[in-house]
């Protein structure tokens, strides 16, 4: 689907940055072992530098809901569309899309791996999430 | 010093037949100005929030240049759906530490008048409660926000659709004896299950509407405004929390902290959660009503579904709630939302909401709700 882009050059560029090379890059403290999410500078317990770490890309749905109703004018053909939270292995919860899965069969504890998507700007991609094989 | 509520003012809500926003706000400040017995020029502290369809530098300085008023304070509080909680909270403090002795706040949006209704909504969902780097690429709306709680509390608690129902269509009743009310029509189940869906699982009538209105609140001290006596409402005690902005940060997707809130608001108080006789609960959807009476501590997490089904929520039940019919019913005028739930709170302990009367009102509960569940804000009101 399309994706409006994230606002450019701010603390969660690499993020972005990871996404646009085929990556699921997320905030990790090398002195605690824990990912963290959002990104934020430093680490939520230790308050020490945080580093970016690859995600293995799986994960399951959390929760989810079917836009029928875009509010943004770009969407407007996209509905219906799939936003979920997707818990990752690593323990974090993210925002994202459910893509090829028709709304009538997504459902929690659906198990996910990540794909990425382009955004309306170019170079900027975005993780998104599609069934892992078998399910559906 | 005892702080009390002297004087409300509320119009329709729904679409404004005013020219703009300013117009809407200066016309409840004169509203609850008389109701008060005051001359506007007596107040001297002026709160507001600021219009999205409406904006100043310092929104609450053209509102008082509009009045051709000048209060001492002229302060714009920015705290979503709990500011006017906020405001009283604020004024208490004005008026304890005597830098005024008459506060006027008012919260007012033209959302359908101020501005295109599409301009609106869009705008919303940009900068409302929508993070905007982590979530509004994947194109979030605010319905589905709450539609992924509401997933969320149906997986882990066996809440059922025909429990939000339940929520929306005694909100509807509620709303048919009030005459500011912007959904009065009667709503059965049939057209509740009928309704289109908006962000699974929240159908339309899940979603409070889109409204022009707001309301406005004068508050000083007891005895200081003679006309007022009989009719003023004290404010006994007010609690806050905030655990995120941003659903992407919350630690939960079915508990969130309006019960820290209440605490922190009956401990100023002196009294407990059956104490309190009424509540005006934040429902911008039906799922925020149960996850924040559950939150609350009013009923047992995951039972709330249930239990407003079954009328423990109902106006002859055991803990009546909206009488007025919630920001679901009675409206949700965008940034003012949530003043129509103090304004209720007011009017019932007064004794004066005619055939929507709470008969035994003696203290009642006025939550607010900034963002998805992000923020909350308490009042506790007692009868003078």
């Amino acid at each position: 689907m399309k994706h409006p882009a994230p606002r450019a050059g701010r603390e969660v560029a690499p993020f972005w940055n990871a996404a646009a090379g085929n990556r699921l890059s997320l905030p990790y403290c090398e002195a605690c072992a824990a990912f963290q999410w959002p990104p934020r500078g430093r680490c939520i317990r230790c308050d020490g530098a945080v580093t970016w770490r690859d995600s293995a890309g799986t994960g399951r749905v959390a929760s989810y809901s079917v836009v029928r109703r875009a509010v943004n004018p770009d969407l407007k053909e996209e509905v219906p569309y799939i936003v979920a939270f997707v818990e990752l292995e690593e323990g974090v919860r993210l925002f994202t899309n459910i893509v090829g899965v028709a709304p009538e069969d997504v459902h929690v504890g659906l198990n996910v791996y990540c794909r990425f998507e382009a955004t309306m700007q170019p170079g900027i991609a975005v993780p998104v999430f599609a069934a892992s094989q078998g399910e559906g | 010093m005892s702080v009390c509520i002297v004087g409300v003012g509320e119009l329709p809500q729904g679409r404004s037949p005013l020219p703009d926003t300013m117009a809407l706000h200066g016309e409840l400040c004169r509203l609850a100005a008389e109701d008060a017995g005051i001359d506007l020029r007596d107040v001297d502290a002026l709160l507001t929030v600021s219009p999205r369809s409406d904006p100043y530098l310092i929104h609450a300085a053209a509102l008082a240049e509009h009045l051709a008023i000048e209060p001492a304070v002229t302060f714009t509080v920015e705290a979503g759906g709990a500011a006017p909680a906020a405001m009283v909270e604020l004024a208490r403090g004005f008026i304890s530490n005597g830098t005024a002795r008459t506060v006027l706040i008012v919260a007012a949006d033209m959302p359908l008048g101020g501005v295109t209704r599409d301009a609106y909504v869009n705008r919303l969902s940009e900068i409302g409660p929508v993070h905007p780097d982590l979530e509004y690429p994947y194109g979030a709306t605010v319905p589905s926000l709450f539609g992924l709680v509401a997933r969320s509390h149906m997986e882990r608690y066996e809440t059922t659709v025909e429990h939000l129902a339940a929520v929306a269509l005694q909100n509807r009743r509620a709303a048919h004896s009030h005459p500011n009310a912007h959904l009065r029509e009667p709503l059965d189940r049939a057209a509740y299950h009928a309704s289109r869906m908006i962000a699974d699982p929240l159908r339309l009538f899940d979603c409070a509407p889109v409204s022009d209105g707001g309301g406005a609140v004068v508050i000083t001290t007891a005895g200081h405004v003679s006309g007022a006596a009989g009719r003023s409402v004290n404010v006994l005690g007010a609690g806050f929390s905030s655990g995120h902005l941003h659903l992407s940060a919350a630690p939960s997707l079915t508990e969130f902290q309006a019960g820290k809130a209440l605490g922190a608001a009956l401990d100023q108080a002196g009294c407990n959660r059956h104490d309190v006789d009424l509540a005006l609960v934040y429902d911008c959807f039906t799922i925020a009503m149960l996850v924040n009476l559950e939150d609350m501590g009013f009923v047992t997490k995951g039972e709330s579904g249930p239990a407003f089904a079954e009328g423990l929520f109902a106006l002859d039940g055991r803990l009546p709630v909206n009488p007025h019919g919630g920001l679901l019913s009675h409206g949700h005028p965008a940034r003012a939302g949530g003043m129509g739930n103090l304004i209720e709170a007011v009017v019932q302990l007064r004794g004066e909401a005619g055939a929507r009367q709470v008969g035994s009102a003696e203290i009642a509960m006025v939550h607010g709700m900034g963002g998805a569940f992000a923020t909350h804000g308490i009042l506790l009101l007692g009868q003078s």
